[in-house]
């Protein structure tokens, strides 16, 4: 008896240890550790592991859907992503973000787990307030995973009791739950409206100037959410526009790599713009984007394309970031401002980054998203 | 007033010129009383700490762990349903118990460490003060292998133990046997890790590939009221249990605490004796100058006032000196203290840093408190002579009133004893006890030098004169001669007890460990095969053993021979009419007496046991045999019931038939030849090995005792400078008689002597039943075992003249000092 509970107790201990330690790695000092990471690689180098790769992306391999939904474990990396501006019926605003990462350990492989890797972080935002929490699991234990669910064969992402699940095969229509810091429930419905856009060539989308890094990547603009926020016992209905992203690399940085800046933006005459910088080192920057009509039609953007510029700094989390834009498409006429929803919108999670709600001001108006790492 | 209690006060710092000896002695006596105390209270305060970080220093509560209802494993599809209905709280530990190369058994703990990354930050305490501890690697990037990515965790104690028997490499890597090492390994100062190998879970299953998983931790707060969602999830195949784990190692090891501060609150106590004594010498220093401060007008209060105020200028000054020593001898004596824990109880505590704020405020508390108790008698003397302008009688001494304090205090103590079983009123009664000791000897001491006075012939008188004042001396002094009984009889009661569990240990473990030898291997077949064909003279008995699991509890299975010798080894408490006919059928099995306690098993009672492999049997208890020492339950099984053991090392027994003693080094020569991973172990080495490990336990309590009969008898000596201004006409008239100095201090260690013979010869039956009640009360309460209570008198002679011996010596130099006064200086005391 005795022995068994000082199993407990001792086993309680070390988790405690190492919980601190994985909080102290998560919460001290993370602009540091994020300039710390910049040796290794962005995300501690998790981006960079070709190695863990049994295969790159192709122009030659066509994204097909719905298999291409499901998860790529012979790809390093990978992400499920979706942000919304859901609003109340108040008109009070909610970023929300929900995104299941997975990475390949290695081939490391037993009968705990499969190799895989999952972390997922979830977000809400108010004005006043942000929820934000970040959560991990193995695969092939049983708790986290993106496949077709063994009952119905829909499809399914999870980690633990964080779940999209699907009427179909499809990614869409879907319900999205997910609790944050047990303090909020989220239960969300997600309709798209308009096709899926395959980002760069046909969905091969490369990542730095030299062409030495790509992924595959696809983005429903599309969707229309509303569902409820459930808060100290209260329910708020909320509705508004997603964007989501789908991509799948055996590496998308090198160890030269700085970070990158996302933008996703709806306009309010229906069209989309998403605009991605890449930070290196030796290539310098270089942007790439696509503008999508409000029929689905896609315009690929490169850097000749785009011009962006950086109006201001601000100190957020004791990080110096950019969160005030000038992005430009001449080609189309865009010249817009980007500024953020409100200041502190930072992700403190084991790999810091900012990821907020944006306004949209200056020849079209509209709202959005923007991810910018490396900071 | 305030001017008046200024113009006491530097009254009272100008006479410390001619104080200094008394003044030294108060603060000496303060700064030990109050080192003692913090250092016990450093110690106990520590260790607690250590108990708390044992079971969860930064998680806010583990209180529950899931476990599978029977025995066996939890599946990885029940731990993730669980997580995906939303029970992110949940952690998944597997635990492997690994032999490595010198058979001794490693246990490992694998730990998800997704799922502790995973868990909310709400559940974590604020504090994060342990930044020292290094990462250890989750097993993804084995190729990427940093060396600071550590697969496994060690405390620094453990990493001691394991680098001494050469199973830790210089470069931290675990030798599980001759071809394979794991790592690396992070060592780290972790309370209550003791000898646990943490990794994460993946890495557990890698290495060792475990059936499952052992059980699930649920951290965070849990609602107690309410069955849970979590409660209600669960399948029937799952239990949830709370685990007691703090609450059940203050238990274990409360006993160790409240001894430790007992012992510490003793010395502390005795020590105020000290001051009393110091204190009341003062004052009657004191008295003419603060009758002429009365005459001159100062008020009584101002007086009293300053002398508060100068008692707690003593007592924080003394306090913070006390306790800055207290910390030092603390740390001086933690070694012994966590080996004795370690020993004891298989906790690894951890000396760190604590508030000695906190410290001071408690010492300064009680300094205060034990301060104003011992100048309460010598200020009720003062106000006795300032507010009275006839001398003071002494009040007449009803020593009946002692007795029937005695007999009033023995008799609550049996009022207890039958009403309440629980640890603290096993020391409440210990307690009561001594003080009616205390009691009985203020009662008895005048009595029975009125016994002795009329035996001593007429024609001595001087022997005589001095045992009748010896009685004048024995009420004078009674204080310091309390503090004296209570020093021998706790030390007569702690020795009797350590006697008794030596004696007890010794006689099991010789009876029980009857083999010449021990060979630890896995090779066991091969080895006895060896050993028929080589050694025909060298009978073997091959033992096995496992960890079984009775109603979810890890139970010790150990096979055990039911030859006669054997029969004849084993030390049975009780058993049934015949034992070893239904033993030997596998139908009966002795469990140890700590089994039978904690688990309330009785004789003749049919248990079920389930085996590692999950097999299960049923058995009838037999007997119940002695089992000092061990905090485990175990049970020893026919050999059938456990012939193949699921896993691990078997013990082979040798009983070398022959008269030739040259066997063994030859045997040992050939099985460390031929198997190098068998361990060779010659009973005599043992037996003087588990001795040696149970002395240094008793390390630290027997030092306090030592400590505090020194305090005594210090407390004695200062005693001995107090009444030395009452004794000066006694002694003017002596000397005025011719009677040479020397005889004077001869006859003067002659009475104090005495008077120490009869306390100690009073100290003796108190300090036996002081003994029986830490072995049968105590002990049982604490540890569910007991042991024969054994009074060797040659340990109380020795007991006895070694206190006599420290009190003579410590009375010898005040004694000594009196006499050197000229005889003139005591002479003009009879001029007034």
């Amino acid at each position: 008896m005795a022995q068994w509970l000082r199993l407990v107790k001792i086993s309680a201990l070390i988790i405690s240890m190492l919980s601190t330690i994985v909080m102290l790695s998560a919460c001290s000092e993370p602009a540091n550790s994020l300039k710390s990471n910049s040796s290794t690689g962005m995300y501690g180098g998790l981006l960079d592991q070709e190695n863990f790769s049994s295969a790159k992306a192709t122009e030659q391999t066509p994204i097909t859907f719905p298999q291409d939904h499901l998860s790529h474990p012979e790809f390093a990396i990978e992400w499920w992503y979706l942000t919304a501006n859901l609003f109340d019926k108040q008109g009070n605003q909610y970023p929300l973000q929900w995104t299941l990462f997975r990475f390949s350990g290695g081939g490391n492989q037993s009968n705990w787990s499969n190799g895989q890797l999952y972390m997922s972080h979830g977000k809400l935002s108010s004005y006043k307030q942000d929820w934000f929490e970040e959560i991990f699991a193995r695969g092939g234990v049983g708790n986290a995973g993106v496949s077709l669910a063994a009952e119905s064969g829909h499809f399914e992402a999870y980690l633990d009791n964080w779940i999209w699940r699907s009427l179909s095969t499809e990614l869409f229509p879907a319900t999205l739950n997910f609790t944050l810091n047990e303090q909020v429930k989220l239960s969300l419905n997600m309709r798209a409206t308009g096709p899926y856009v395959l980002n760069g060539n046909k969905g091969y989308s490369i990542k730095l100037a030299n062409g030495q890094h790509a992924s595959m990547y696809y983005s429903q603009p599309f969707i229309n959410i509303s569902g409820t926020i459930e808060r100290l016992g209260e329910t708020i209905d909320v509705s508004g526009k997603g964007w989501f992203d789908h991509e799948w690399s055996a590496g998308l940085s090198d160890q030269k790599t700085q970070g990158w800046d996302w933008f996703s933006i709806h306009f309010d005459d229906g069209r989309k713009l998403m605009l991605y910088q890449v930070r290196h080192r030796e290539l310098g920057n270089s942007w790439f984007g696509s503008l999508i009509s409000p029929q689905g039609d896609k315009t690929h953007l490169t850097k000749n394309d785009i011009q962006g510029s950086i109006d201001g700094y601000s100190k957020v989390d004791s990080v110096q970031i950019p969160l005030n834009w000038s992005l430009s498409v001449p080609q189309q006429q865009i010249h817009i401002r980007v500024s953020p929803f409100k200041q502190n919108q930072y992700n403190p999670g084991v790999f810091p980054y900012y990821e907020g709600a944006i306004r949209v001001e200056g020849s079209h108006k509209g709202i959005g998203f923007m991810e910018l790492t490396g900071y | 007033m305030i001017k008046s209690i200024h113009e006491v006060l530097w009254v009272i710092l100008k006479s410390y010129d001619l104080q200094k000896y008394r003044l030294c002695l108060i603060l000496l006596a303060m700064i030990m009383g109050c080192a003692g105390l913090s250092s016990v209270l450093v110690i106990n305060e520590t260790a607690k700490r250590s108990y708390s970080q044992t079971a969860f220093p930064f998680l806010d509560n583990v209180e529950y762990a899931i476990y599978p209802s029977q025995s066996g494993w939890i599946s990885k599809a029940d731990y993730a349903d669980l997580r995906k209905n939303g029970n992110r709280n949940l952690i998944a530990v597997s635990t492997q118990q690994v032999e490595s190369l010198d058979n001794h058994k490693l246990d490992f703990l694998g730990v998800d460490y997704y799922a502790l990354m995973s868990l909310n930050r709400t559940r974590l305490e604020k504090d994060n003060s342990k930044s020292g501890f290094p990462l250890f690697a989750a097993n993804n990037h084995s190729s990427n292998s940093t060396p600071t990515e550590h697969k496994f965790v060690i405390d620094v104690e453990y990493a001691k133990t394991l680098g001494a028997k050469n199973q830790l490499t210089t470069d931290n890597f675990l030798k599980l046997n001759s071809q394979l090492s794991i790592g690396p390994v992070a060592i780290v100062e972790a309370a209550g890790l003791g000898e646990q190998i943490v990794c994460d879970i993946e890495t557990l299953y890698s290495q060792f590939n475990p059936q499952g998983i052992s059980y699930i931790l649920v951290a965070g707060k849990f609602n107690h009221k309410q069955p849970s969602p979590l409660q209600l999830q669960l399948p029937s195949h799952l239990k949830l249990i709370k685990l007691t784990s703090t609450e059940d190692l203050d238990q274990l090891t409360a006993s160790f605490h409240l001894n430790l501060f007992a012992m510490g609150l003793l010395m502390f106590v005795v020590c105020m004796f000290v001051v009393l004594n110091a204190l009341n010498l003062l004052i009657i220093k004191r008295v003419p100058m603060l009758t002429t401060l009365r005459q001159l007008g100062i008020p009584i209060v101002a007086i009293y006032s300053a002398i508060i105020i100068e008692m707690m200028t003593l007592a924080i000054a003394c306090s913070a000196i006390g306790v800055t020593l207290g910390i030092e001898i603390a740390k001086w004596l933690s070694p012994s203290v966590t080996q004795t824990l370690a020993n004891l109880y298989n906790v690894s505590i951890n000396f760190e840093n604590f508030s000695w704020f906190n410290l001071y405020a408690q010492v300064l508390l009680a300094s205060v408190v034990g301060l104003s108790l011992a100048a309460a008698l010598p200020l009720r003397s003062l106000n006795q002579h300032l507010t009275s302008i006839q001398p003071v009688a002494s009040p007449a001494h009803s020593e009946n009133k002692w007795l029937a304090f005695c007999v009033l205090l023995l008799l609550i103590c049996l009022i207890i004893y039958f009403s309440n079983e629980s640890i603290f009123s096993s020391f409440l009664i210990i307690g009561l006890v001594i003080i009616s000791g205390c009691f009985l000897v203020l009662y008895m001491l005048p009595r029975l030098l009125c016994l002795i006075i009329p035996i001593i012939p007429l024609t001595t008188p001087n022997l005589r004169w001095s045992v009748a004042d010896a009685k004048r001396i024995s009420n004078k002094s009674s204080i310091a001669f309390c503090a004296f009984f209570i020093a021998v009889a706790t030390n007569v009661g702690m020795n009797l007890m350590v006697n008794s569990f030596r004696l007890a240990t010794d006689t099991w473990i010789t009876q029980r460990l009857d083999a010449d030898a021990y060979v630890n291997t896995k090779d066991a077949e091969q080895v006895v095969t060896l050993l028929s064909s080589n050694f025909p003279k060298t009978t073997t008995f091959v033992r096995q053993s496992e960890t079984g699991n009775y109603q979810g509890d890890a139970i010790q299975l150990r096979s055990y021979p039911s030859n006669l010798e054997h029969q004849e080894a084993l030390m049975l408490e009780q058993s049934i009419a015949t034992p070893w006919d239904t033993f030997s059928k596998a139908q009966g099995i002795f469990i140890n007496q700590q089994f039978a306690l904690s688990k309330q098993l009785n004789l003749g009672q049919k248990i079920v046991f389930r085996r590692q492999n999950n097999h299960t049997f049923t058995v009838q208890i037999v007997g119940i045999y002695y089992d000092y020492g061990n905090p485990k339950a175990q049970a020893l099984v026919s050999e059938s019931l456990i012939l193949n053991p699921s896993s691990g090392n078997q013990v082979i027994a040798l009983y070398n038939q022959g008269v030739n003693q040259s066997w063994l080094p030859e045997l040992k020569n050939q099985i460390s030849t031929q198997f190098p991973d068998a361990q060779i172990v010659e009973t005599q080495d043992l037996l003087k090995r588990s001795m040696q490990t149970f002395d240094n336990t008793f390390v630290v309590t027997q030092g306090l005792n030592i400590i505090t009969l020194l305090v005594a008898a210090f407390s004695l000596a200062s005693s001995l400078i107090v009444i030395d201004y009452d004794n000066r006409p006694q002694r003017a008239l002596i000397r005025a008689m011719g009677v040479p100095a020397l005889k004077i201090l001869m006859l003067t260690l002659f009475q104090y002597t005495l008077l120490c013979l009869f306390i100690c010869a009073l100290a003796i039956p108190f300090g036996i039943l002081l003994s029986w009640l830490l072995i049968h009360l105590v002990n049982v309460q604490a540890f569910y075992w007991s042991y024969p209570l054994v009074i060797e008198s040659n340990t109380l002679v020795e007991l006895i003249l070694s206190a006599l011996m420290v009190v003579f010596l410590a009375v010898l130099l005040p004694a000594a000092r009196t006499i050197l006064i000229p005889p003139i200086e005591d002479i003009k005391w009879l001029n007034g």
